[in-house]
């Protein structure tokens, strides 16, 4: 049961809600009287990134001015990282820090819409017996705050980068379907980095561990762009996964690949390149076979010379049947591999140049003494850098992996 | 306070850190509002970046390495020994082995500390900032290496009067901008052996100082000089010494005047690794600096933008962000910091060099 005042705020709070054509000031409003009613500390809102991908964002935050210790805004941060993560229905989570010399006290809710949670609202106070009053009024408003949450990151999407629903559901199928965790295996490193274009690119990059511990690592680019091309990586996805996680070699995977695809594949007239590599991290020994994919470059790290490791081979959906080759490289501690999409060396700065085969050697080579993460990550600044301001045109996907001890 | 560009700074602004000359001096103590004429001479003095303080990043803590007073008094003892040193050969080497000792228990007290040097000392005059520059980083990656505080101390003095022979060069072929004749070029390599007999000499020193100055432009494939030694012919001292010479001079400008970013600077490195540089030192080496130094802007994935507040060894490229403009481009108030490393959907995609955020 409510009582009378918590009424009139929740009161409050809605008619805020049903005014709101999805101005982003109605959060501030709403976590103001919040904070001034519950007379809590701190009240803040948090948006989950609306394509499901990456990125928060703070809507609100209203704080008692002076008395809050300085870290106040990052432990918030965290709290509502923590709560958005944890995906419960209606959970009110409890915790308490110590900030500065003062003992706080955290009441995070996650707020989910259609299954999908879209942000958070959290409450920070001094005191730190239980606030029923907050639990009770927030299980009454959590949905609404949700909806409303929900309206804004929709018409967000809309107005400001114009995506339709379509290029939205592509793109949450291809972010969705990229690897969640890589397990790290001991001597080895391994990350990858996939930057989707506005208009989303068939890319395709899967990184897992097969039956008999091997590390497999997919890689392919499926001809088109949008919805199409999102559902055929799909099958492509479900198909590998399915033949390679038993730890089968990687051309027998791509010949039941094609084998099962073919037949669709030429009927909608399209074709996926794709290659598959095994490694083994005890012995060092990479395996791949290659269905008209990029091929991969090898960094050698004794000689300080690359390769390109080419193994020849029909696109996925080329020819019936076809036999696929296999081909294996010794490794060493040092080296590194880098596989990528020809979103990477076709990326075109504004002068009309591609980034091209020479400038990933280069950046590969000049941080080839760090971890995969690193290398990763520097490629990634130093292609952002040469795009500039240039809208990139096509998805940006590559993994690398570093053979470390 | 972030760091800026001097082309950039305009009258009005306020110093976010003190200014020192290269012999140590303050020029401009922090807090202090910068005029059109305070500007031009900065620019005179051949300083190219320096510490703004800007309300809307707030304060940054900057751990340093080795204190300013540490740093001050290696820089003044260096300049006094140097300029004596022909001389008065037995001269202030308690005072050298004094500043030594300080910086590496300054050190070794701050085990985890990286360097996040963005040094805003004046060009001119610039070697003896330079050698107390060389010997801390050298000292830091041989302490990484597992060095002991007898062989630390070596390397230390060695840093310090790696560039001894320079004193003997004549003024106009160390400073000059414009690509040297062989003759000078010839000269200029002398540095090595003349600074070698200068140490040689001094009884109280080891004898591995004095090789030191010999031997840190050797490169290890042989193609330095004087000697082309290679590989662990090299000492040992003088391998990690190289590195950290090279290293400050790509990024105080020294070298041809394009000043270099860290990033950029150990790219080189990397690059040239096995060839000018011994790998195992290299390998270390990078791991103590700072990528994006704190007080760097950058941009995320998000397409939001903050300031580098904290660095860590384990995650150079993955600093700890203080987010200020959220994605909208819309002022974050209060801002709230970010660790890259625990967070991963979130990277850096650029440093922003110029401009407002």
């Amino acid at each position: 049961m409510l009582e009378v005042k918590e009424g009139k705020l929740l009161y409050q709070v809605c008619s805020l809600l049903l005014k709101s054509h999805a101005e982003p000031e109605i959060f501030e409003q709403i976590a103001e009287q919040l904070f001034k009613n519950l007379q809590v500390s701190c009240c803040s809102i948090w948006s989950a990134s609306p394509n499901g991908g990456v990125g928060q964002q703070r809507l609100a935050f209203s704080s008692v001015e002076d008395t809050m210790p300085a870290d106040l805004p990052t432990l918030d941060f965290k709290a509502s990282l923590q709560a958005m993560e944890s995906k419960g229905a209606l959970s009110c989570q409890e915790s308490q820090v110590i900030a500065g010399k003062q003992k706080l006290f955290s009441l995070t809710i996650p707020l989910s819409s259609h299954g999908h949670v879209v942000g958070a609202i959290c409450f920070w106070f001094f005191n730190g017996a239980i606030r029923q009053d907050i639990v009770s009024l927030m299980t009454s408003l959590a949905a609404d705050l949700a909806q409303g949450l929900h309206n804004y990151q929709s018409f967000c999407a809309h107005s400001h980068r114009r995506l339709n629903k379509e290029l939205e559901i592509a793109k949450q199928i291809q972010t969705s379907f990229l690897p969640k965790k890589i397990a790290q295996i001991a001597g080895n490193s391994i990350a990858f980095q996939s930057i989707t274009a506005y208009e989303v690119g068939g890319d395709y990059l899967d990184i897992f561990q097969t039956q008999n511990n091997l590390v497999g690592i997919a890689l392919g680019d499926v001809m088109g762009k949008g919805i199409p091309a999102a559902l055929w990586m799909a099958m492509t996805r479900v198909t590998l996964n399915t033949i390679a996680k038993s730890g089968v070699q990687p051309h027998v995977v791509l010949e039941e690949v094609n084998k099962m695809l073919y037949q669709d594949l030429v009927e909608r007239d399209t074709f996926v390149t794709l290659l598959y590599a095994l490694y083994e991290p005890v012995k060092k020994v990479l395996l791949l076979a290659n269905a008209g994919h990029l091929p991969p470059l090898v960094f050698h790290s004794i000689t300080g010379q690359y390769e390109l490791f080419k193994v020849k081979g029909p696109y996925i959906g080329g020819i019936e049947n076809r036999k696929y080759q296999l081909a294996g490289v010794q490794l060493i501690a040092g080296d590194v591999v880098l596989f990528y999409s020809d979103g990477l060396t076709e990326a075109t700065n504004s002068s009309g140049k591609q980034f091209g085969l020479s400038n990933i050697v280069d950046v590969v080579s000049k941080n080839s003494l760090f971890d995969a993460q690193q290398i990763v990550d520097s490629l990634t600044i130093h292609v952002s850098q040469y795009l500039g301001n240039c809208q990139q045109k096509d998805d940006i996907t590559f993994a690398c992996l570093k053979v470390v001890g | 306070m972030r760091i800026m560009s001097i082309e950039k700074v305009e009258p009005g602004m306020k110093v976010g850190r003190s200014i020192y000359s290269a012999n140590g001096k303050t020029l401009l103590a922090n807090g202090v509002k910068l005029t059109s004429r305070y500007i031009e001479r900065i620019k005179e003095l051949g300083i190219v970046v320096i510490y703004i303080y800007d309300e809307s990043v707030g304060a940054i803590q900057i751990d340093d390495v080795v204190s300013e007073k540490t740093r001050l008094e290696a820089i003044k003892v260096t300049k006094e020994a140097m300029e004596n040193i022909k001389l008065n050969p037995t001269l202030h080497l308690a005072s050298i082995n004094e500043a030594v000792n300080d910086i590496i228990n300054e050190l070794l007290n701050h085990c985890d500390t990286m360097v996040n040097l963005v040094d805003i000392r004046a060009l001119n005059d610039y070697i003896f900032g330079h050698s107390v520059n060389v010997a801390v980083l050298s000292l830091i990656t041989a302490i990484t290496m597992g060095f002991n505080k007898d062989k630390l101390r070596i390397l230390g003095a060695g840093a310090l009067f790696h560039d001894v022979g320079k004193t003997a060069i004549p003024e106009n072929i160390l400073v000059r901008a414009t690509p040297l004749t062989d003759d000078e070029e010839k000269l200029l390599e002398e540095h090595t052996t003349i600074g070698f007999h200068i140490l040689r000499k001094i009884e109280s020193l080891s004898l591995q100082v004095a090789h030191i100055a010999l031997q840190h432009h050797e490169h290890y494939d042989g193609t330095g000089y004087p000697r082309k030694i290679k590989g662990d012919e090299i000492n040992e001292f003088a391998r990690i010494i190289t590195v950290a010479d090279i290293y400050d001079r790509l990024t105080s400008g020294m070298a041809g005047g394009l000043r270099f970013s860290p990033l950029q600077a150990v790219e080189l490195i990397i690059a040239n690794s096995g060839k000018f540089f011994a790998p195992e030192v290299v390998k270390r080496f990078i791991h103590i600096i700072a990528l994006f130094p704190i007080g760097t802007l950058v941009v995320l994935n998000t397409q939001e933008k903050g300031v580098v507040v904290e660095t860590f060894r384990d995650f150079p490229t993955r600093p700890r962000v203080r987010l200020l403009v959220n994605s909208q481009g819309n002022k974050i108030n209060p801002p709230y910091e970010m660790e890259l490393a625990s967070n991963l959907d979130f990277y850096i995609v650029r440093v922003i060099e110029e401009g407002e955020l």
